[in-house]
């Protein structure tokens, strides 16, 4: 067994106490995270600087399109108040009551010793149920004017009532009138009346298909007597 | 420590000269010699580190070769080293007392001293088991010095100190290494006759028992052969290699004195263990010259055997080189020594 001297022992325990020098060490440590802090410093400051790039780009493009935006925004109200308008109106068409069928079927029942003078319609738009109320004012003749004018309200009554809810047809008036008529070369008195119909319509009806154009009734040679 | 290497630089730091040698170590504990050199310092030159860091760079230019650390060797005149008989100590609390209480264990003030020590294998001739004692090797070196070698091997550019030891220590292991059989198994003396000192070291059966540094070398055994012979240097050395019989007889009276100081330590080593010495171990410069090896060994009518610690190594150096090798390995053996036991650690 060799014998085992080594005078460099002090020496090279002084290296190894001073390579692992706990103060070295954690000042190489320090150094370290130093080094990290800086660099994550300058990271975060690149960063930064990308975002204020980023930033000053997003603010010029703003200004850019800002007036456009304000702009756009006008006409968004112009062009709303235009589709408002257009779709009120649309809704107005839509929701329209259709007459045609309505005159067509009084039309129908009215009978040759009737004569219409006047009529009028009305329809509360907008509101479900609909409520429409025509008046009709005429002139009736026969022997028995009344009866004439009393079958003609029931025949309305009875017609309208087919087709429509809560139909009333009344008479506002019936009044006997002085002139004289001839109907078929004979002579017959007249009444003046005034029927009322009201009604009400639960949908909003659909424009119907054209009906074919039937021939009108041949009209009764009505000639006002006096 | 505990570091393992393949390859280490051997390098003895003389007083006169430098000489290092690479040592790797291969499977199946053989060791290769890769690279050797020496370098004359010049004495007129005071050795600072400076100056010696200058001849290491240059040897180790000369020399070539890489190694991962750098196992020294340190001839010094303040140098101590000795044996002391302690109860059994582990090495690091004596190394600590000695440190502390220098003065009472080694009778010197070592406060200076940079000291290690070593637990000697005690032989069962020694009668030592029987009370307890045991041997320790205690070497040191000032301080001084041990900083200036270390400033002086960092300005030469070599590896990494891996050990530092004094010489005759290097030596004592080298001959372990080179000659197990004869250190495991007899009383052995060594000798190594260096430039201006000589080391004698006695030893049985592993056990070192006695360390001695005398002040007579190759340097004074040469002058003597000058004032005697009144030739030049050169002359001188070239009548020893043709055996000229009146330089022989010179060189008897020249070796009066190293002669007397060998036979006074084999008759102390005799005296006090009940074994002989039957051979010399000279290893140093003197021993590359087979007559003065002769005139030694006739007049300590004992035979006088040149060894080299490279015996034991393979030699991978160039070819242009291994003449050279062959004249200086046994020069080596104290650099072969403190590499051979960096590399067995």
């Amino acid at each position: 067994m060799a014998i085992r001297i080594n005078l460099y022992h002090e020496i090279q325990r002084a290296r190894i106490v001073e390579q692992y020098d706990p103060l070295k060490i954690s000042l190489m440590c320090l150094g370290f995270i130093g080094v990290c802090l800086v660099g994550w410093y300058f990271m975060s400051l690149n960063e930064t600087n990308k975002i204020r790039d980023e930033h000053s780009t997003q603010q010029v493009e703003l200004g850019r399109l800002k007036p456009l935006a304000i702009a756009a925004k006008d006409n968004e109200q112009k062009f709303n108040n235009v589709l408002t308008l257009a779709s009120s109106l649309s809704k107005r068409i839509d929701e329209r009551f259709y007459w045609a069928p309505v005159l067509d079927k009084i039309s129908a029942v009215i009978p040759p010793a009737v004569q219409i003078t006047k009529m009028t319609g009305e329809s509360n738009f907008g509101e479900i149920p609909r409520r429409v109320n025509v008046n009709i004012e005429g002139v009736a003749a026969g022997n028995q004017p009344r009866k004439v004018a009393e079958d003609l309200r029931l025949k309305l009554n009875e017609t309208l009532g087919r087709n429509f809810k809560e139909l009333s047809a009344v008479f506002k008036s019936l009044d006997d009138s002085i002139e004289r008529v001839v109907i078929d070369g004979k002579e017959a008195s007249t009444v003046l009346f005034s029927i009322s119909i009201s009604f009400t319509i639960e949908t909003i009806p659909t424009a119907p298909a054209p009906a074919p154009v039937a021939p009108a009734p041949s009209a009764p040679d009505i000639t006002a007597q006096r | 420590m505990g570091k393992k290497f393949t390859s280490v630089m051997g390098l003895d730091i003389g007083r006169y000269s430098l000489k290092s040698v690479v040592i790797q170590k291969k499977g199946g504990n053989r060791f290769v010699v890769t690279h050797f050199a020496s370098h004359v310092m010049d004495e007129t030159v005071e050795p600072t580190p400076s100056e010696i860091g200058k001849g290491i760079k240059s040897m180790l230019k000369q020399m070539g070769g890489n190694a991962k650390a750098c196992a020294v060797a340190v001839s010094h005149p303040e140098a101590l080293l000795r044996l002391i008989e302690q109860p059994s100590t582990p090495t690091e609390v004596l190394r600590d007392a000695l440190k502390l209480n220098g003065m009472m264990l080694l009778n010197q003030d070592t406060k200076n001293f940079i000291l290690d020590c070593d637990l000697i294998p005690t032989s069962a001739s020694s009668g030592k088991i029987e009370d307890g004692q045991k041997t320790y090797l205690v070497a040191g070196l000032p301080r001084v010095q041990v900083n200036n070698i270390g400033l002086a091997i960092h300005e030469g550019g070599a590896p990494p100190v891996a050990t530092l030891q004094l010489a005759p220590v290097a030596m004592f292991n080298a001959f372990e290494f080179a000659q197990p059989e004869a250190f495991n198994t007899s009383s052995f003396f060594l000798l190594d006759i260096g430039h201006q000192a000589s080391t004698m070291m006695l030893g049985s059966m592993k056990e070192l028992v006695l360390i001695r540094n005398i002040d007579f070398g190759g340097k004074a055994l040469i002058e003597n052969l000058q004032t005697l012979s009144g030739e030049h240097r050169q002359t001188v050395l070239n009548a020893l290699e043709d055996d000229d019989e009146l330089m022989i007889e010179n060189a008897r009276m020249a070796m009066t004195t190293i002669t007397r100081e060998i036979m006074n330590s084999i008759g102390f080593f005799e005296g006090r263990r009940e074994d002989t010495i039957r051979q010399i171990w000279v290893s140093g410069g003197v021993a590359k010259c087979k007559a003065l090896l002769r005139v030694l060994g006739e007049e300590l009518r004992m035979p006088c055997v040149a060894w080299s610690a490279a015996e034991r190594c393979e030699i991978n150096v160039p070819a242009a080189r291994k003449t050279r090798f062959a004249e200086d390995s046994l020069d080596l053996s104290v650099a072969c020594g403190a590499a051979t036991q960096a590399l067995s650690e």
